[in-house]
């Protein structure tokens, strides 16, 4: 994989994340933030990971999703909960 | 308020009955007689602002604005129905636009805070930075939502705003025990049971109307041939409600003779009786040995007012499938004997700007019920 391949795929993140929001569709957001965060910390960005992480948090409560409990659960570990 | 103006209003509707006068006129057409009584007489009570039916599931929110007020009406996942102010404690962004079911939490759309159904605040994104979710200054424990007192009865959602008036079955006693023959549970069919009415008149002069029968041969002549004004009498409660009752209930029929069911288990009293209550100060109530019903009385502008009304049954069956056509045929007949008190809570509303009109006089034998309505006003304004 090359330096360019983790931008590309978040790139295409970013731009599926900002349709999900046009569609309003919180189940998605959930789901793509996570992916983001995901990624993020496997690429050892703590922060970003955490940024992104909360943002799936957020969504997976509001939909009542089961996943916001390990979100809240990697929040917390990295001492962001 | 101008104190003066205030003692003068007010001291002609406290005289007896024989003597009394109406509320002014200002009382019907002023902005500022309107906003006195949102805190006197709405906001210090137990006033009415919705129905328990409409949020008929678990995670359920109804928002609505009540004078002015923010309010949403959430079944928890507790099935406990709660009112709050329906604004986020962070910048006072109204949380919940829409009725409908809430998945999980509440999110507010500004800065995602979310709170549970109960109100308890449990998520506040990025609040001690970006991705730092906790701040020491923001004590989470100390700002959920802002709940308001409420109560449900007869499925209407009543609340107390100020937070101070006694407990609703220790305010409402009398009327309770009145009606206690009618405790059991009521049922609501859906669409064909509801409709609203928008009256360009203050909302007193539709509790007023409601609280006599005085008026019946002249507004609902089909009342006539099977009820007439000799079979009605009073129902005064000084203080808390007032109305008229019946003596000659005629169940509706359908075309192969067909009923609605009694309330189980009724005191044959009730075979040919109904009452009909204005609770204070905005609530308008009936009640029938098959069905009942609720008018809450929304005041949205001094002289502007919706009825929303709601008819309910006594049993699963009268607000199932084969009770549909009779249920519309009684739905029908309440519509037009309320659209038929339009024109003459509209004609009262538009005679008050007449400059000469002293806010009128009771019939001693025939307006006690409305008199007590106009004192307990004006005791609210007085306090």
């Amino acid at each position: 994989m090359t330096d360019a391949a983790p931008s590309v795929m978040l790139a295409e993140l970013d731009r599926a994340i900002l349709a999900a929001h046009a569609d309003r569709d919180g189940v998605r957001l959930a789901r793509l933030y996570g992916e983001a965060a995901a990624r993020l910390e496997a690429g050892g960005d703590i922060q970003a990971a955490c940024f992104f992480r909360t943002q799936a948090y957020i969504f997976a409560l509001e939909q009542g999703a089961p996943e916001a409990a390990a979100h809240a659960a990697a929040l917390k570990r990295h001492g962001r909960l | 308020m101008d104190q003066r103006i205030m003692d003068e209003d007010l001291a002609s509707v406290l005289r007896p009955v024989e003597t009394a006068n109406g509320l002014p006129n200002r009382h019907y057409l002023d902005s500022d007689w309107f906003e006195t009584e949102k805190e006197r007489v709405f906001f210090d009570n137990w006033a009415a602002i919705g129905f328990a039916k409409d949020v008929p599931e678990n995670g359920d929110a109804r928002p609505l604005t009540f004078l002015g007020q923010p309010l949403v009406i959430i079944r928890g996942r507790d099935g406990r129905l709660r009112v709050f102010q329906n604004i986020c404690r962070h910048r006072g962004m109204i949380l919940i636009r829409q009725a409908g079911p809430i998945r999980g939490a509440i999110r507010c759309p500004y800065h995602s805070w979310c709170y549970d159904l109960d109100g308890a605040l449990k998520a506040t994104p990025h609040v001690g930075g970006p991705d730092h979710n906790t701040h020491a200054a923001i004590d989470r424990d100390a700002l959920g939502l802002i709940e308001v007192r409420s109560h449900v009865w007869r499925d209407v959602v009543f609340v107390n705003v100020s937070g101070d008036a006694p407990p609703f079955e220790q305010a409402h006693a009398k009327v309770i025990e009145r009606w206690r023959d009618f405790d059991g549970p009521l049922h609501h069919a859906g669409a064909d049971s509801g409709f609203a009415l928008e009256v360009a008149t203050n909302w007193k002069l539709a509790v007023e109307n409601y609280c006599e029968s005085y008026h019946l041969p002249w507004v609902h002549p089909g009342l006539n041939s099977y009820s007439r004004l000799e079979d009605h009498y009073h129902i005064e409660e000084p203080g808390l409600f007032s109305g008229q009752g019946t003596l000659v209930y005629r169940q509706l029929k359908g075309e192969d003779g067909e009923t609605f069911a009694d309330t189980p288990d009724l005191d044959q009293r009730w075979d040919t009786s109904a009452e009909y209550i204005a609770l204070y100060p905005n609530v308008l109530l009936g009640v029938h040995r098959d069905h009942s019903f609720a008018i809450v009385l929304e005041p949205v502008d001094v002289d502007r007012t919706i009825e929303h009304i709601e008819i309910y049954y006594h049993t699963p069956e009268s607000a199932g499938p084969q009770r549909a056509a009779l249920r519309e045929k009684n739905t029908a007949l309440w519509k037009t004997v309320f659209e038929e008190d339009i024109f003459v809570v509209e004609g009262m509303q538009q005679g008050r700007n007449a400059i000469r009109f002293d806010g009128g006089r009771f019939s001693p034998a025939m307006d006690g019920p409305t008199h007590l309505f106009h004192q307990w006003v004006a005791t609210q304004l007085a306090r």
